[in-house]
């Protein structure tokens, strides 16, 4: 008796949950034709959350916008997936979006491994990917595009400004390079040659590589000191940046020029080179100040009154204009993510970060940064310097 | 430039030879490498940060005494933390291997070094983070007309010399230090004649952990800069110069320091596009040596017990 309970009891369970599956699926297809979805990914749990949480909520508030202005005929609906900065948690989420054939578009990571991870998979199935806040190099390239984007500047990217502020505005033409041969500093350096040499007149004097973790450079100081330099470009991180600039002044190379990267962009680059060594050590770092940028003071107080709690970070402003240049290109070929592809790649968008648009490798021409000189023992924006107006002048300016 | 490059090399050398002199005087009584011996050093140097500035040791004492005392009480007792920990390290990770094959010992303190620079990492307040060494030593040139020749420069040679002098001193002239001779020749012999072994290892590791704690404090001067993993590259390359200089013998450690330092900073200097190869250099360097004179510059040409 009790068995055959048992048994009618897992026939209705059965016949209930073979229903049930069906009639979710049918309402599924029913609610395809305006349902559109954009997936989302990012670190929201785990040692990066406070990077991913800010870019989520700037980038629902970018949706948000568009929902409510009415501008589509359709309402997008987000998908937010949690890559807790694990490259195998974000293969596995970018998995579950690319099942969904609602998912017309995904935006991501601030991980480049992560990256690195789904990018593949969101190509496989034709969905356009717009990268955030990952700096790699390598994700935009000629393999991925047009499938892939991004909208922040690689770590590379910052020294197109840098070549320009060093060039231009301080007219400073004879290089020495020193960099530490990890693929961040080889990167760097590569980079600055390349953008140092479409200026006339300039010239890198000398190229010396060097191990992370040396300690000593005064064999490449007391090499370089009397070719006449105006400037020592670093491309490396705060330990050897700090080591370099110390031993510059010992060698009575204080009036030598110093400029670096981001690396070094960090106060412990000023504690260890000691205040008056990294005096006037110049350097780049990329975003802005969100009150620089077009629309940001609005950004700001949106972001406010749409009562998110945790502050959007150096990214929100990147994961907003992704939101919207997804909204655009589909205000303009509709959600369909075959012809989205294509009308990302080639968009040109005005938004927060300026004008937006990609070059051959799916990489935005718009690289935004922030140019910081070490003034009183704290890096502060060259705008806001001393320096800006003259009142201080840098190592060996006229 | 030349001028400027010697002297950039011999200061180098400095820095290498107190920590190959630690090496070889370890390998010398124990037949055993004590691979630690840079992290040891490093150690040291984040003991006198400690003294200094987390405690302001330096400063209580620079109002009792004058300067110089403050500076000597403060290194002395950062040497003494090192010797302690020299012992500790003896104790722990060399000495339960005495009887058994020299590999073990070898391994078990390459281990030592690895966590002793990662308990450096997570113990010190911001460990991992580089660190600015305290300027004790004044960076102010000795005569206007001498470029280079600051007073810390001319301190850490003169205190190098000083130390290497000491030693010969002690290991000639002294009971203890002739028993160290004698145990580090052969062993058994010394033992017979009556010369209490085990004391003298104990010696032997304090006065090895004295002057990699000088090592430490004068690296810490000179680059200005530490950070916890340092000890991994001062090691490689201490060890280098004592094989390079014959390992066992300390004068042959100095020679190997200069050796390897004039090595990596000529070719820096001197070789377009050569600083990216200083250290493959110095490694090469090693490499020839011990493919052609493994006993090294002033090794004893050791023949092979049957």
């Amino acid at each position: 008796m009790k068995k055959r309970k048992f048994f009618v009891v897992c026939a209705i369970l059965t016949v209930l949950l073979i229903f049930g599956s069906v009639s979710l699926y049918a309402g599924g297809a029913q609610e395809e034709e305006d349902a559109v979805k954009i997936a989302f990914i990012g670190p929201l749990t785990g040692p990066n959350a406070a990077q991913g949480v800010g870019a989520r909520n700037s980038f629902l508030m970018a949706i948000d916008e568009v929902n409510n202005s009415g501008k589509l005929p359709y309402t997008i609906e987000v998908i937010v997936l949690d890559d807790e900065s694990k490259p195998g948690t974000a293969a596995s989420v970018a998995q579950m979006a690319v099942s969904d054939p609602d998912i017309v578009a995904a935006s991501g990571h601030w991980n480049s491994p992560c990256a690195e991870a789904t990018i593949p998979i969101f190509k496989s199935e034709g969905i356009p990917f717009i990268v955030w806040g990952a700096i790699s190099p390598t994700l935009t390239s000629k393999e991925n595009y047009p499938y892939v984007t991004r909208v922040c500047p690689t770590q590379a990217q910052e020294n197109i400004p840098l070549a320009k502020f060093a060039m231009e505005e301080l007219d400073r033409q004879r290089w020495a390079i020193i960099s530490d041969t990890s693929t961040y500093g080889k990167s760097n350096t590569e980079a600055w040659e390349n953008n140092a040499k479409e200026y006339s007149g300039v010239e890198i004097v000398s190229l010396d590589e060097i191990q992370v973790g040396t300690t000593d450079f005064r064999p490449i100081l007391s090499k370089i000191k009397n070719r006449d330099l105006d400037g020592v470009y670093f491309g490396g991180v705060v330990m050897e940046g700090a080591l370099v600039r110390r031993q510059m002044v010992e060698l009575d190379m204080e009036d030598t020029l110093m400029v670096g990267i981001s690396g070094i962009v960090d106060d412990k680059f000023i504690e260890t080179a000691g205040a008056d060594a990294a005096e006037g050590v110049v350097a780049v770092k990329p975003g802005k100040d969100i009150s620089r940028m077009s629309g940001g003071t609005e950004f700001v107080e949106n972001y406010k009154s749409a009562g998110y709690s945790e502050p959007f970070g150096a990214y929100g402003p990147y994961a907003y204009d992704a939101a919207k240049i997804i909204t655009t290109a589909m205000a303009k070929v509709g959600p369909d993510k075959n012809k989205l592809i294509d009308a990302i790649a080639n968009i040109e968008y005005s938004g927060l970060l300026g004008t937006t648009s990609f070059n051959e490798f799916g990489q935005t021409e718009n690289v935004v940064s922030t140019i910081y000189v070490v003034q009183d023992g704290k890096f502060v924006p060259w705008y806001e310097s001393d320096y800006e107006d003259g009142s201080l002048s840098l190592p060996g300016a006229d | 430039m030349l001028y400027a490059q010697i002297l950039n090399a011999v200061m180098l050398g400095c820095t290498y030879s107190l920590v190959a002199i630690g090496f070889s005087l370890f390998f010398g009584v124990l037949d055993t490498v004590v691979f630690c011996a840079g992290d040891v050093a490093i150690f040291s140097s984040f003991s006198v940060v400690f003294l200094v500035q987390l405690i302001g040791f330096y400063n209580i004492f620079f109002g009792l005494f004058n300067p110089v005392a403050a500076l000597l009480l403060t290194v002395i007792v950062a040497a003494i933390f090192t010797a302690i920990l020299m012992v500790l390290l003896y104790q722990l990770v060399i000495k339960p291997f005495e009887n058994k094959s020299s590999l073990m010992p070898l391994l078990s303190t390459i281990a030592a070094g690895i966590a002793l620079r990662e308990l450096i990492g997570i113990f010190f307040p911001e460990g991992r983070n580089p660190r600015s060494f305290p300027e004790l030593l004044s960076n102010e040139r000795i005569l206007q007309e001498l470029p280079g020749i600051s007073w810390r420069n001319a301190i850490i040679i003169v205190a190098t010399i000083l130390i290497v002098a000491i030693l010969y001193w002690f290991i000639n002239k002294t009971k203890i230090g002739l028993s160290i001779q004698a145990v580090s020749q052969n062993r058994e012999a010394a033992t017979m004649v009556g010369i209490n072994r085990n004391l003298v290892i104990y010696v032997t590791f304090i006065v090895g952990g004295l002057i990699l704690g000088f090592g430490g404090f004068l690296i810490g001067s000179y680059y200005a800069v530490i950070r916890f993993d340092l000890g991994a590259g001062f090691g490689l390359k201490g060890f280098s110069a004592a094989v390079v200089g014959g390992l066992g013998n300390v004068y042959g450690a100095i020679v190997g320091s200069m050796l390897i330092a004039f090595a990596e900073v000529f070719v820096t200097a001197y070789i377009p596009g050569g600083t990216a190869y200083a250290s493959i250099a110095a490694f090469v360097l090693v490499l020839a040596f011990i493919l052609f004179k493994p006993e090294g510059v002033l090794g004893n040409k050791s023949v092979e017990k049957v």
